[in-house]
């Protein structure tokens, strides 16, 4: 491929391979990021072609393996085009039919989506409820992009916002569309992108770097992984258009390791760039230079954090520093750096193309454009979700996330990451927006959504969090590190049924030092899980300490398992599956369990048949005491029964 | 200073005052003598921001509040800083009963969190000896300034702890004693695997291993000459045959010395026999990874040892030994002092070399210090120039290093002081006389001055390097 060398030549190249295709041609996408992957969507993939191939077909039908479509559920996923008709758990036996079927411009019924209220089946993917309530922009073209065919993104006019701004806009006018659009940071706290972008464009030093934030460690959370699989061309389109906008004159993508697929399209699609004159020197023959590298992180949660992120870009251990004076003045080897998220990144060519007044037309007030969701726990449909900022989030979990899994009562949503925070059922109706999210004593942070049940224990949650913020912190200030030692220890006693009285106020005077007095926005922010769950659900830490109770009944240490003999049909399940032997039972005899041996597995209460229910969890009460033994005869002879 | 145009005019506990651009509220604090205490603070490191108990409340020109670390929070225009109010007090008092909890014997920890009300920890205690409570000066001081980077953090999170680098010993602490003089919890962490020699450590190393006349600069030792050995090796070839010597009389049954491999670059190697070290023989002037060995040779079963080094390499051997011994009662190890100004670092002295003087250094047949001069010799052809001119090659951690003439050996070796073709000896105990007994050499004139003179130049040079560190620790 030659070097493009004007807005021209690009303009020619795009014409090229844009007649060279057929909006009504018949194509088949498969879903294969990592999670798809997971499922063998790469074996599927390989299938396809041969398949193709073996029916003389591969040329009538484009074939893509495509990035991830979101739909994890149902992974793994194949879209027919040009209808976009949506197949789900695609297995590998079924790509000769597909392929057949297809050519033949028919539907295989078994293979698509049905409504799990009504099992009507749907046939298009934009009428799954699943899609039907997103809006996709930035996710919007994954399932018509090979992420390592460049080609691909150009003819969804990939890098026309980058030629656009080369030769029609002075970077001034890039800057005041990106502000005019009021982008806000996508990555944690939505800082204004274009006050970033300004800060370091203004601040003193030579060069100046902008580096993509692609470090995501929050559990759960998995979209920029998608994004940087499935589209890594409009993130690197973004970030050229942002350092021509501030004057830039080298990049970074800071890539986890543990996202090897994101790091080979990343690194494909750099040299793609490069090979056509959209990176590196004199782009597109405007004079700009540009080059990008990339740095894989090496698995620390803390190297998200911006300043950790830049020392480890300069070799060093990944630990944040103050920043009294803003990374984008000091940042990388103390020069002007702007970092932003993977997915602000993402925004920017579409903000340049379509224009601030279409970006503003998305959102709410302020908090403008769409976010991406990994929305995940005890809902029906997990997987990557993009909306309008200020869905209500009764609309994400019901509307798109298909409510809660077995028919269970939603209890909370934790956004954020262990960040942020928890979120309760009475602000089910609160619109998703930065803003909103942080008046709930929570924050959007990456966009992580992790949904919960009934039967989650808030005091266990915090617990969680708080663990795992025990192990990532980098361990550098006394309060983030000696805090979170002391909270996790007070929590693992209040769920163990060791709390006392008192703990409640020590929680809350860590929580209140951690917040105020760490070095970074993790260990300010590390005191969240702690935080909102006291908001919130204080009444569960109460009847932990007080009455050793926990009422969603799930710490091990403070409920037990009861047989009640008015349900118990002595049916032996239990007695049999019972890995301590801890059920005294016997044909045609009530079963109890002894206490002493039980270890709590849960194994009895998960085994006994539904229709029964005998198995109770207790919390909080005294096991009632076995029934006599001459009671225990259940008089119901067999035979009465064949009668 | 007053009315200067870069003065910037801030208010801190209602005093308004004017001060430098680019100071912290921390340097303003202290001229107006303003008490703030600090933990992993030190004036001649980066600041750090770590213990946060230097912690302030600001009000910015927006009218908002906050708690920063004054020990980093560069002052501003139209700043407001309160340093006693209500938040203040309680945020260093919970982190004063943090630290407390993690180290409740330390009694720094314990009498700064007396002034802010805390007697006992209501916090759990994980570890009641812990007495490190990771501000990170050792580390940060045998970084920024020594340059040797020997101890640092490991781990992460509430795992995260100061050692040497895989908990092993460091080859590379030069046991200059900075990272004990700013620990301000006088924390045992800095005495595993690395081996800060303080004064007092070197008078009980003295004590313990040495026999004679003390001597500010010169060390304890009985005898002082110039000899010429039969060997040939550097200089009188002294080193080589006190070595061959004590190993033929089976003083020692294995030495730790200095090998060239490829090129001129050096390598220590266990020599457990003649030949092996009459083939190490030769001065190298880079410090090699060496003390590691020690170890290796007492895990192999080996109780007697010879170790031929710089000054930094002996003390530390010294300090080796004596944690060795509680545990190895019947561990002799003959310590080997070579005369030491300074060291290079290998790569920045091959760097320098081919700049300075035309030659590639992995080529050298021979290298000397000989009269201020460096001479590199390559196809019998020598080539010189002065050693001050190769400043930047030498090694990092020589500038804090007092000793030139490895104080603490059994007996030193070295050049200055005597003629062509003699070594200098300075014998220091019995084990040293010993090892000299069987020896062949002839006796030549030496020059006291002349070593002194090196001597205190070193000595001065580390006291003056050492200055800075010892005003700004917090004892």
């Amino acid at each position: 491929m030659p070097r493009l060398n004007s807005p021209k030549e690009f303009e020619e190249l795009r014409n090229k391979i844009l007649s060279k295709r057929n909006k009504n041609k018949l194509g088949i996408s498969i879903s294969s990021g990592t999670c798809g992957r997971a499922y063998g969507s790469d074996k599927i993939a390989a299938e396809f072609i041969h398949e193709l191939k073996k029916q003389g077909l591969d040329e009538k039908i484009d074939f893509r393996e495509v990035g991830c479509l979101g739909f994890c559920e149902r992974e793994p996923l194949v879209i027919i085009f040009p209808e976009r008709i949506c197949y789900i758990n695609v297995k590998i036996e079924d790509v000769p039919e597909i392929v057949d079927k297809t050519v033949k411009g028919e539907i295989i019924d078994r293979l698509l989506y049905a409504d799990p209220v009504s099992g009507e089946k749907i046939v298009h993917e934009k009428e799954i409820p699943f899609y039907k309530y997103q809006k996709k922009i930035v996710f919007g073209n994954i399932a018509s992009i090979d992420p390592k065919n460049i080609e691909d993104y150009i003819a969804l006019s990939g890098y026309s916002a980058l030629s656009k701004s080369l030769s029609e806009m002075t970077p001034e006018k890039v800057l005041e569309e990106v502000k005019k659009a009021k982008l806000r940071g996508r990555g944690g706290g939505g800082f204004p992108t274009s006050i970033k972008w300004e800060s370091t464009k203004n601040a003193p030093g030579e060069p100046k770097y902008v580096i993509v934030n692609c470090d995501e460690g929050d559990p759960g959370a998995y979209m920029n992984r998608g994004l940087m699989e499935g589209n890594p061309h409009s993130v690197l389109e973004g970030l050229i258009i942002g350092a021509y906008a501030i004057g830039a004159s080298e990049g970074f993508f800071y890539i986890r390791q543990e996202y090897p697929l994101a790091v080979e399209n990343t690194k494909l699609a750099i040299k793609q760039a490069e090979e056509h004159g959209l990176l590196g020197k004199n782009i597109l023959g405007s004079g700009f230079d540009f080059t990008v590298k990339i740095h894989e992180g090496a698995g620390a949660f803390v190297s998200g954090e911006s300043s950790a992120l830049m020392t480890a870009i300069e070799g060093r251990v990944g630990e944040p520093r103050p920043k009294y004076v803003h990374t984008s003045e000091k940042g990388v080897w103390g020069k002007p750096s702007t970092l932003n998220n993977v997915e602000t990144w993402a925004n920017v060519p579409l903000i340049i193309n379509k224009g601030a007044g279409w970006f503003n037309s998305i959102g709410t007030e302020r908090s403008k454009g769409t976010k991406i969701f990994s929305l995940v726990g005890k809902v029906n449909n997990t997987g990557l979700v993009e909306v309008p900022l200020g869905m209500p989030l009764r609309d994400i979990i019901y509307k798109i996330g298909g409510g809660i899994q077995k028919g269970k009562k939603f209890k909370a949503v934790q956004t954020g990451g262990p960040s942020g925070g928890i979120i309760p059922a009475q602000h089910l109706d609160s619109p998703v927006d930065f803003d909103e999210l942080k008046k709930l004593g929570s924050m959007m942070g990456s966009g992580g959504m992790i949904v919960m049940d009934e039967d989650t224990c808030m005091v266990d949650i915090a617990s969680y969090f708080v663990n795992f913020l025990c192990d990532e912190s980098c361990g550098k200030c006394v309060p983030c590190r000696e805090g979170l030692k002391q909270a996790s220890i007070i929590l693992e006693n209040i769920v163990a049924g060791k709390g006392k009285a008192g703990d409640i106020k020590k929680l809350a005077d860590i929580a209140e030092v951690t917040s105020v007095a760490s070095l970074c926005a993790l260990g300010k922010t590390s005191a969240n899980p702690v935080l909102t769950t006291l908001r919130y659900f204080k009444d569960e830490y109460e009847a932990h300490i007080n009455e050793k109770r926990c009422p969603a009944l799930l710490c091990k240490e403070l409920i037990s398992y009861y047989i009640d003999p008015e349900n118990c049909k002595a049916c032996m399940i239990c007695f049999r599956n019972c890995p301590s032997d801890a059920i005294i039972g016997e044909k045609m005899k009530i079963h109890v369990i002894d206490q002493s041996k039980c270890t709590k597995c849960g194994t009895c209460y998960d085994m006994c048949p539904p229709r029964f229910g005998a198995v109770k969890k207790i919390s909080g009460e005294p096991v009632p005491p076995p029934i006599p033994e001459e009671k225990r005869l259940i008089k119901r002879p067999r035979k009465e029964k064949r009668d | 200073m007053e009315g200067s145009e870069k003065e910037i005019p801030l208010k801190i506990d209602g005093l308004e005052v004017k001060t430098k651009k680019g100071s912290s509220i921390l340097d303003v604090a202290k001229k107006l003598e303003i008490n703030i205490p600090t933990l992993c603070h030190h004036p001649a490191l980066e600041p750090f921001g770590a213990c946060r108990v230097c912690s302030v409340e600001i009000t910015d020109n927006r009218g908002r509040k906050k708690i920063v670390t004054s020990c980093n929070y560069p002052v501003s225009e139209g700043l407001v800083v309160d340093t006693k109010s209500e938040k203040v007090y309680r945020t260093r008092q919970l982190l004063l009963e943090l630290l407390l909890a993690r180290c409740p014997k330390v009694k720094k920890i314990q009498d700064l969190a007396r002034e802010y009300g805390v007697e006992k920890p209501s916090f759990w205690v994980e570890d009641p000896e812990e007495d490190c409570i990771l501000c990170g000066l050792c580390a940060r001081v045998c970084e920024e300034l020594v340059g040797v980077s020997a101890i640092n953090f490991a781990n992460r999170g509430v795992e995260r702890e100061v050692t040497a680098p895989y908990h092993t010993i460091s080859d590379d602490c030069v046991g200059c004693g900075a990272c004990a003089i700013v620990c301000p919890t006088d924390s045992k962490k800095v005495r595993i695997n690395t081996y800060p020699m303080l004064e007092e450590d070197i008078r009980e190393a003295e004590e313990q291993f040495l026999k004679g006349t003390g001597d500010e600069l010169l060390g304890v030792h009985t005898e002082i000459f110039a000899a010429k050995s039969s060997i040939k090796g550097q200089d009188g070839g002294m080193a080589t045959a006190l070595l061959l010597s004590g190993f033929e009389r089976g003083l020692f049954d294995a030495a730790i010395v200095v090998k060239r491999t490829v090129g001129y670059k050096a390598e220590a190697i266990i020599a457990e026999s003649a030949e092996e070290i009459l083939n190490a023989r030769g001065t190298k002037y880079s410090r090699v990874k060496m003390m590691s060995k020690v170890g290796e040779l007492v895990e192999k079963g080996k109780r007697k040892i010879a170790i031929v080094g710089t000054p930094c390499e002996v003390r530390t051997a010294r300090k080796i030994q004596q944690q060795l011994l509680t545990e190895y009662p019947s561990l002799e190890i003959t310590v080997v002092g070579l005369f030491c100004f300074e060291a290079f670092d290998y790569d920045k002295l091959k760097e320098e070399t081919t700049r300075l003087l035309g030659v590639d250094l992995d080529k050298a047949e021979k290298t000397q210090i000989h009269k201020g001069k460096f001479i590199v010799t390559v196809d019998g052809k020598d080539y010189s120039a002065k050693v001050k001119k190769f400043h930047n090659a030498i090694q990092g951690g020589c500038a804090y290093c007092n000793d030139f003439v490895g104080r603490l050996s059994d007996v030193s070796v070295g050049s200055v002081g005597s003629d062509e073709g003699y070594s200098t000896v300075i014998v220091r105990s019995e084990k040293g006389k010993k090892l000299l007994e069987n020896v062949d050499f002839v006796k030549g004139d030496v020059n006291k001055e002349e070593i002194m003179k090196l001597a205190g130049f070193k000595k001065k040079r580390a006291e003056k390097n050492f200055a800075p560190i010892l005003e700004g620790a917090q004892k």
